[in-house]
This record gives C-alpha cells, structure tokens and sequence, in this order.
C-alpha cells in the first residue's frame, strides 16, 4: 500500500488532540490499568490516526475513530499478550490508585469496576462517561449496532447490582 | 424479562441530568427500574470520570506530530527503494539459479575435459620430474592462491551481509 501523507494539518491535528487526548486517557487507563501501556496505546494511536488513510470525517467522527483505532490497538496489545480475553474475562485487578477527595470512596468505586469484564467497562464507559451513542459505542467496541443495546442492558443491571450493594449515592459517599 | 433499555432512557436520563424532570419523567422514573438503572450507572461513571481529570501530563502534541512525520518519512523511503531492493533480491536469486543450473549442466563434462588435457600436455609427468624444493614452493603458491581467493568471498560475503543487515536494521527502525 502506498504510504499516506499526514491526514489533517498541524493545527487541526493540535485542537483536536487537545479536546480528545485527556478523555482517550481516561478510557485506555479504565479498560487497562496500566499507565504504562495506556501511554504507549495513546501514541500509538494518534499516530497511525496521523499516518492513516482516512475517509471524510467531521471532528465527532474522528474522535470516534480515534477511540477505535485504540480500542482495537488494546485488543491487539492482550491477543498478543495472551492475557485475557477481552468481552469475556473477569479477572481480579487490583484497583487503580486515583487522585480523588475522598480516596476511600475512589478505591471502593474501582473495586466496582474490576468485577465488570473488559467489554462491559469499554460499553458502559463510552456511552455514560463519554456520551457515545450506541451506533457510536457498537463501532467503537466492534460490535452489532442491535447487540449494543442489549449488552449494555446487561451490563448496566450488573454495574448497578453493584453499585447498590455498596451502597452508594449520587452525589455522596453511603 | 425483557433484555433491552427503555425508549424513554435517553430523555430521562437527559432531563434528570440537568434536573429538569417533569411530573411525567419523575412518575415514569420511579416505576422503570431499567431508567434508575440507567441513571445511577451514569451518574457513578460520571463521578467516576471526575477523578481521571488529575491524571498524569500527557505527550505534547508536537512530539507525536513530528513522530508521524518521522514515520511517514520512512514509509515513502521504504515505498521508493521497494523496486530496487526487489531487483537486487531477484538478481541474487537469478545468479544463484543461473550458477547451479550451469554447474549442473556442464559441471561433469568440463570436469572430465579439463582431466583429459592434464594428462595429454604431459603435466602430470613433468610434476613427478620436479625435485621435492621446487614442489615445495609450488605448492606453497597454490595455498597461497587458494587462500586469497577465499578470503576475497568471504569478504564480498560480509560485506553483502554487512549491507542487507544494515538495510534491515533502518527499515525495522520503530515509529
């Protein structure tokens, strides 16, 4: 394949870094757990989103594809690995340590997250945190558009199970 | 049971986060569990999402700028060399083939012409003749022709290899 120029300008490349970066962080850093790797997935991301040959696409539909590009970089990164299988495992995490008011509260709330599997935390962040649509969740996750409204289903009914066994509020601790 | 979220998800949720619930959206919440669902999963994820704002500094966007050129530079040189580096690798192939389809081909007969004029110019008499001193320094002359010739393909040898790894290594180069 021919190699492709750069696929937007400097500037537009640095706004749109600016706007989608922090929360491509935030997603990488809740579906891994691992800075390192998060960092890693992040660079490489960006660059193959300025490397690649890309359609026509508004500023939403970049930062989608930017999500994808990373999503499919982690699946690729745990095939490799070996580790688990992302959408069906479980496994026990230790939680993230994170900056917060009350750090208790923090270390009970990713304590949550690690008993969701690695697609029912990529589902239910990209839709809640990131205020994706389903259309833009199921493209994103590399899922049917009709599958996501179920497997969210699912996963919210699991994540609020948990929520209320632990007793938590909006807007307080318990 | 029924396996999907409610029509009414996205409105409610929408209006509950800017609490703007009306009548209709607060009685309808307080019988949909898939919308309290919905609306505690959103606002925990929300607060949630709150703390990753304190997260490490991310690379500048310059950096990651200039690695893509960098990169982008490498695949036009790698696309540019491509031809040449394929002849090269086909010539390779060619020579080999063409050397040992030759070898097969003429290799008996010319080994056996080449034994039929040794002992027809009556070279191999005249090396008997020869005083054990003078076979001495003959056949030092042969080591030492033997010996420059080796070392001159080993030489092309490494310095082929030399160059392909050296090739290799640059386009391997990460980015």
């Amino acid at each position: 394949m021919r190699p492709a120029e750069a696929a937007v300008s400097k500037i537009a490349f640095g706004r749109l870094y600016n706007q989608t970066a922090r929360p491509l962080q935030a997603y990488l850093w809740r579906m891994c757990r691992d800075r390192a790797l998060a960092d890693d997935i992040l660079q490489e991301t960006y660059l193959r989103f300025l490397t690649a040959r890309l359609p026509e696409l508004d500023e939403r539909g970049m930062k989608n594809y930017i999500f994808r590009i990373a999503s499919n970089r982690l699946v690729d990164h745990y095939r490799r690995q070996r580790h688990e299988r992302p959408g069906q495992e479980t496994v026990d995490m230790a939680p993230a340590p994170s900056p917060a008011a009350d750090p208790l509260v923090r270390i009970d709330m990713e304590r949550l997250m690690a008993g969701l599997s690695f697609q029912e935390r990529q589902l239910l962040w990209l839709c809640h945190a990131e205020g994706f649509t389903h259309e833009e969740v199921a493209a994103v996750a590399g899922v049917g558009a009709k599958s996501v409204r179920v497997l969210l289903f699912r996963a919210r009914s699991k994540l609020a199970a948990l929520i209320r066994g632990s007793g938590w509020t909006a807007g307080g601790t318990p | 049971m029924k396996e999907s979220a409610c029509d009414r998800e996205k409105e409610i949720l929408a209006a509950a986060q800017g609490d703007r619930l009306d009548a209709d959206q607060a009685a309808h919440l307080a019988q949909c569990a898939g919308c309290r669902d919905a609306l505690l999963v959103s606002q925990w994820l929300q607060e949630l999402a709150r703390g990753e704002e304190l997260r490490p500094p991310l690379p500048e966007a310059e950096t990651i700028w200039r690695r893509s050129e960098a990169r982008i530079r490498r695949r036009r040189q790698k696309w540019a060399l491509a031809p040449v580096l394929l002849f090269q690798k086909f010539s390779r192939i060619a020579f080999f083939a063409a050397g040992t389809a030759f070898l097969l081909a003429y290799g008996p007969s010319l080994w056996h012409s080449l034994a039929a004029r040794f002992s027809a110019s009556g070279l191999a008499e005249r090396l008997r003749s020869l005083t054990p001193s003078e076979l001495l320094v003959l056949k030092a002359m042969f080591i030492v022709a033997t010996a420059a010739i080796g070392v001159m393909i080993l030489i092309a040898i490494s310095c082929w290899l030399g160059d392909f790894l050296t090739r290799r290594k640059f386009f391997a180069g990460r980015g």
